[in-house]
């Protein structure tokens, strides 16, 4: 993991001095509402509902026990108690008073937080895989390149004001578990026929008002000029991204309106100059970053898992299910890798409390050398846990209710704030997730389902990513009433796909009903092994509207 | 109008620039305004008026430079016009409001693609929580609009400045 030199300590304690001052500027009146908000917005500050929200920084999904500790300080001494993890796998506090937000962030920065560029129009936090170095599918490790565009975007002095947000999400697996074909620049890490690290680089992808999927822009780009190429993009559409329109400024209307080859053209040309003014990587750079996720583990001698585990989890059935959903092979033998479901239906998705953030803490550092990760759809992942200890991990994660095996089901659903919390939800996306609990709440039948991902979003922006699931659920408000929208056969992995809606909205009360008239369809008229997509893909949409829309007609 | 400005426009970026405050040898022009006489005071006009009739402008004797704003295209120009550009001794880059981040690429680009060495000023909605990275943008002069005291200005050109460079992070010093 990588471990803050000074220049990157004291460039934070900078910047830090910078946002107290302008926010007691702010609370002594010398600064506007209007300009301050540009600038908490820099520092990861909204105004939400009922209070400021705080989206602290997780760097493409990595941080440590300690780190996770300090979180949980923060909720206790700070919030009421609890965090939220994202979809950029940062995590929020919803009720810190605004005051206190300097001194929150001073805490956080003892351990390497922070909140910069997690919210406002520049580069937000690189997202990757959170799997990332432990397992197979790996062709090469994407965090030391998520490093190196983490210095290279933080502070970039000329991309704080682009015209939009402008996200970057980066693997290097052959599955892609970052979405990079949903990001408004996604890199996918191979090996040309050489054995040299290039990269393939997707651009305009992105969910909100207008979901599209990202375009390549070019393949086999080399390592060394990973930075030199970003920066000719965003020179691009800091130029000529629309700023007229807010609904209109991501660079995937600008890609969209320019075609993918005339804009490839404009980069071109800007590349041509940032070729030559712009840092080109050298090899020292990302062996230096290399060495900081190097790991070496140590061999265990049991190293049987599967099929039926070790000895004690066939006598377990509770156990047994657990191994079998929520943990997933490593690239070395007598390692497993945990996911630890945030989804149990005693709490909103992804929200996380503090005694539950210090026990995974400890956790990590009895199991796991003291390392953490968040992913994408609010979860996280002790990456390196020795099989002979998942007995032990699993009485402890159960013993908080974190070990509900639930990962990859219907009930493991990305869910944004929503009403509860959010200033621009229209409606509620937390009660849709109590709904569809009470409704499936038999483990058997959802592990029979299979793989099949529902996510909730509470307005048109998709922080739910609901058009990139197999059943998707928006919400819209109608005169002051919730409805919902559903939108079938999304997919955010490689090969990434809009849903489709369905037909009209739903009324809040029948959401559940109308999702299991989805699952019926598909399970009455899946062949053997049929994913939900490809079942969709083969009989079209036709008979699960038929369904779903029968009774209420 | 008066200005905030860096005493050795090619100094580093670090923390150490010194700044002064000098008046602005320019009378400003908007696109609205009237071509003005050639042999008048020395004027900043906007590009647009420039390109109308740039034999004018190459041929008057008497100072003037440009006023580049945000939706200009400093790339489509011919490059005996842009040499003209080049020529001067300043450039004024117009921020109509601070959240319009194009006037920083307008700076990178002259600075690097260009080779500009000249002054490069900040006008318009110049605000001090902006000018740090303005200055790390290549901007070397900025506009005092009243907003924010001299000494709160050179507080904040220096706010997040490093001592020293550092080769991944952008902005030369940063």
């Amino acid at each position: 993991m990588y471990q803050y030199d000074d220049h990157d300590r004291a460039l934070l304690k900078k910047r830090l001095a910078q946002f107290r001052d302008q926010t007691q500027r702010y609370l002594a009146g010398e600064l506007s509402a209007d300009e301050y908000k540009q600038l908490r917005l820099r520092n990861g500050v909204y105004e939400q509902l009922h209070a400021p929200m705080l989206r602290v920084a997780i760097p493409y999904g990595m941080f440590t026990a300690d780190q996770m500790r300090t979180l949980a300080k923060v909720a206790d001494d700070y919030d009421r108690g609890f965090g939220h993890m994202t979809t950029r796998q940062n995590m929020q506090f919803n009720w810190i008073p605004l005051e206190r937000i300097p001194d929150a962030l001073e805490e956080l920065a003892e351990f390497q937080m922070h909140a910069i560029q997690t919210s406002g129009n520049c580069i937000r936090n690189i997202t990757s895989d959170p799997l990332a170095g432990a397992i197979g599918d790996e062709i090469e490790d994407p965090r030391p390149w998520c490093e190196l565009i983490r210095q290279w975007s933080t502070f970039h002095p000329e991309f704080n004001w682009l015209p939009r947000k402008f996200k970057i999400a980066v693997t290097g697996a052959r599955n892609d578990r970052a979405a990079i074909e949903v990001h408004d620049i996604g890199l996918r890490l191979r090996h040309d026929e050489r054995g040299q690290s290039v990269f393939d680089v997707w651009v305009g992808g992105g969910l909100g008002r207008t979901p599209v999927v990202g375009k390549l822009l070019r393949e086999g780009l080399p390592g060394a000029d990973l930075l030199t190429f970003l920066e000719a993009t965003l020179r691009v559409y800091n130029r000529a991204g629309r700023r007229d329109n807010l609904y209109k400024a991501r660079i995937k209307i600008l890609v969209n309106a320019l075609g993918i080859d005339a804009f490839r053209e404009q980069v071109d040309a800007q590349w041509e100059v940032t070729r030559k003014t712009v840092r080109t990587l050298e090899g020292v750079d990302i062996e230096r970053m290399r060495a900081f996720f190097t790991k070496t583990l140590a061999p265990q001698n049991i190293v049987a898992v599967t099929p039926a585990g070790p000895a004690d989890a066939a006598a377990d059935p509770a156990y047994n299910r657990w191994l079998k959903q929520n943990t997933r092979e490593h690239k070395v033998p007598g390692y497993r890798v945990v996911l630890i479901a945030l989804k149990s239906p005693e709490r909103p998705a992804g929200d996380i409390t503090s005694a539950q953030m210090r026990l995974v803490a400890d956790l990590a550092d009895t199991y796991c050398a003291g390392e953490l990760r968040s992913t994408h759809d609010q979860n996280l992942v002790l990456a390196d846990v020795p099989v002979q200890h998942l007995k032990a991990l699993w009485t402890a994660l159960a013993g908080q209710d974190l070990a509900v095996p639930n990962i990859g089901t219907l009930s493991d659903m990305i869910v944004c704030p929503g009403l509860d919390y959010c200033s621009l939800a229209n409606a509620t996306s937390i009660s849709i997730w109590d709904q569809i609990n009470d409704h499936f709440d038999d483990l058997d039948y959802l592990h029979d389902l299979g793989d099949v991902k529902v996510r909730i979003s509470g307005c048109m922006n998709a922080c739910g990513h609901h058009h990139v699931a197999d059943i998707g659920i928006l919400g819209v408000d109608k005169k002051g009433v919730e409805w919902y929208q559903l939108t079938l056969g999304g997919r955010s992995t490689t090969g990434a796909r809009i849903g489709q809606r369905i037909g009209p909205a739903i009324a809040k009360a029948d959401v559940a009903e109308a999702v299991q008239r989805v699952l019926l369809t598909y399970t009455d008229l899946r062949d053997d092994g049929e994913s939900f997509v490809d079942t969709l893909d083969r009989v079209g949409l036709p008979p699960f509207k038929e369904r779903v829309y029968a009774a209420a007609a | 109008m008066q200005l905030l400005r860096k005493t050795d426009p090619s100094s580093d970026l670090s923390a150490t620039a010194e700044f002064v405050v000098a008046e602005l040898e320019w009378q400003v022009l908007g696109a609205e305004d009237a071509k003005p006489q050639s042999s008048g005071a020395a004027v900043a006009v906007p590009l647009s008026m420039f390109l109308s009739d740039p034999q004018d402008w190459t041929s008057r004797q008497t100072a003037w430079t440009l006023v580049i704003e945000p939706g200009d295209e400093l790339g489509e120009l011919a490059n005996e016009l842009l040499s003209v550009v080049l020529d001067r001794s300043e450039i004024l880059i117009s921020f109509p409001t601070f959240t319009d981040g194009r006037g920083y690429t307008h700076a990178a680009t002259l600075r690097n693609q260009h080779g500009f060495k000249g002054d490069l000023v900040a006008v318009g909605d110049v605000r001090r929580d902006q000018l740090d990275f303005m200055h790390h943008s290549g901007f070397t002069g900025f506009e005092i609009t009243g907003n924010d005291s001299v000494p709160d200005m050179i507080v904040s050109l220096g706010e997040l400045s490093m001592p020293a460079p550092h080769r991944l992070y952008s902005g030369a010093a940063l």
